[in-house]
């Protein structure tokens, strides 16, 4: 195996800066490419200086580990929680169960609105300029096709363009297959797939259809 | 959990024997750093579910008591034969930084199921999973990772590269 005995790599997202986070509620496309790639190489130059082994790009293009796919791929809209709220028919279980878990409006989710384009390319781009900027071996992370499926599943919305929600895991399934084969055909290291919702099925109480993640 | 399966399988029959390695990454939540909302139990339930899907590493939070022990990953199935284990050594939520000696502690109970090549270390889960929140400092996180590098050097002394 090419990876030593006790491997060090970081799980993938890393604190965004403030001017990266107020060029994108600018909206200036430019501004925010630029402070995006000096900020990649301070993440991957802290991983280097620390001696990890497989080196992540921090995520720093991506409103969260899920949420940016509604900014990548034609169908697919980012919701504030208030906004799906309004549009669930058990609002009031829903509000509840945002406020229980601490979280607030500021999480957004991304909803299926219409048959999503699977051939979309999510941040592709974005791990082969990381493969630029290290010689250490690279992992990129992908939310999963069931986390994915499950928050972008919103009935009052969805149903009326998918049969239902395997019909969208489908396409879902596609949309990632085609970006892992990209990661492959690149070569990247470790292609890590995300998926806390996984231990909410597990870990968590019967009975809590709608919550927020 | 036949859902789960159905749509996550077919990624990792792409990966494998692709050159590339496939993990999968479960956690209980990383939005906030109360532990008390976040979720917790032990991996026993879910082991089934990663041998199905023929996954080549796993990285799980183990870092806090919410995760249990190592034991139950490896209770009922043969994952210990196969799994390159991504250990959860560094709780991405606090800003006490990490005693290298206690990493070490946690990779050598991994190591009475799996040969060192096959347990990695890392952080539970990311420093800021959500834009808006990040969850701790760049001076918090060099530290945290500094102290996961120090234990890596040590465990390759001790059990070799």
């Amino acid at each position: 195996m090419k990876f030593k005995s006790f491997s060090t790599s970081l799980m993938g997202s890393m604190p965004r800066s403030t001017e990266l986070l107020s060029a994108r509620d600018e909206g200036d496309k430019s501004k925010f490419d630029e402070i995006l790639i000096n900020d990649t190489k301070d993440v991957v130059k802290l991983e280097e200086d620390n001696g990890i082994d497989v080196i992540v790009n921090g995520e720093l293009s991506r409103d969260n580990y899920m949420s940016f796919v509604a900014d990548k791929v034609d169908g697919v809209k980012l919701m504030s929680l208030d906004e799906v709220s309004k549009l669930t028919d058990d609002e009031s279980s829903f509000d509840e169960s945002v406020s229980s878990m601490d979280a607030d409006d500021t999480i957004n989710n991304p909803i299926a609105v219409e048959r999503i384009k699977t051939d979309c390319v999510l941040d592709f781009e974005e791990i082969k300029r990381l493969k630029t900027l290290t010689d250490k071996p690279i992992k990129a992370t992908l939310p999963s096709p069931y986390l994915l499926t499950r928050s972008m599943w919103l009935e009052e919305v969805t149903g009326k363009v998918y049969e239902d929600r395997a019909d969208l895991g489908e396409d879902v399934v596609e949309l990632l297959s085609n970006e892992i084969k990209r990661l492959i055909e690149i070569g990247v290291d470790v292609i890590q797939i995300d998926d806390p919702i996984l231990s909410e099925v597990v870990f968590s109480k019967p009975g809590t259809e709608n919550t927020f993640f | 959990m036949n859902f789960a399966h159905n749509l996550i399988e077919p990624l990792f029959k792409i990966i494998k024997n692709s050159g590339s390695l496939g993990s999968i990454h479960v956690c209980r939540g990383n939005w906030t750093n109360n532990e008390d909302t976040l979720l917790s139990g032990s991996y026993d339930k879910l082991g089934k579910f990663f041998e199905s899907i023929d996954v080549d590493m796993l990285t799980l939070e183990f870092s806090t008591p919410r995760a249990g022990d190592i034991d139950s990953l490896f209770e009922n199935n043969d994952l210990k034969d196969k799994i390159i284990l991504g250990l959860g050594v560094v709780n991405p939520r606090s800003t006490e930084i990490e005693d290298p000696d206690v990493i070490i502690r946690s990779a050598e109970e991994a190591l009475k199921f799996l040969p060192p090549e096959r347990v990695w270390l890392n952080p539970d889960c990311g420093f800021a999973t959500f834009s808006s929140r990040s969850l701790n400092s760049y001076e918090v996180i060099g530290k945290k990772i500094n102290s996961m590098k120090i234990a890596a050097n040590k465990l390759r002394k001790k059990y070799g590269e």
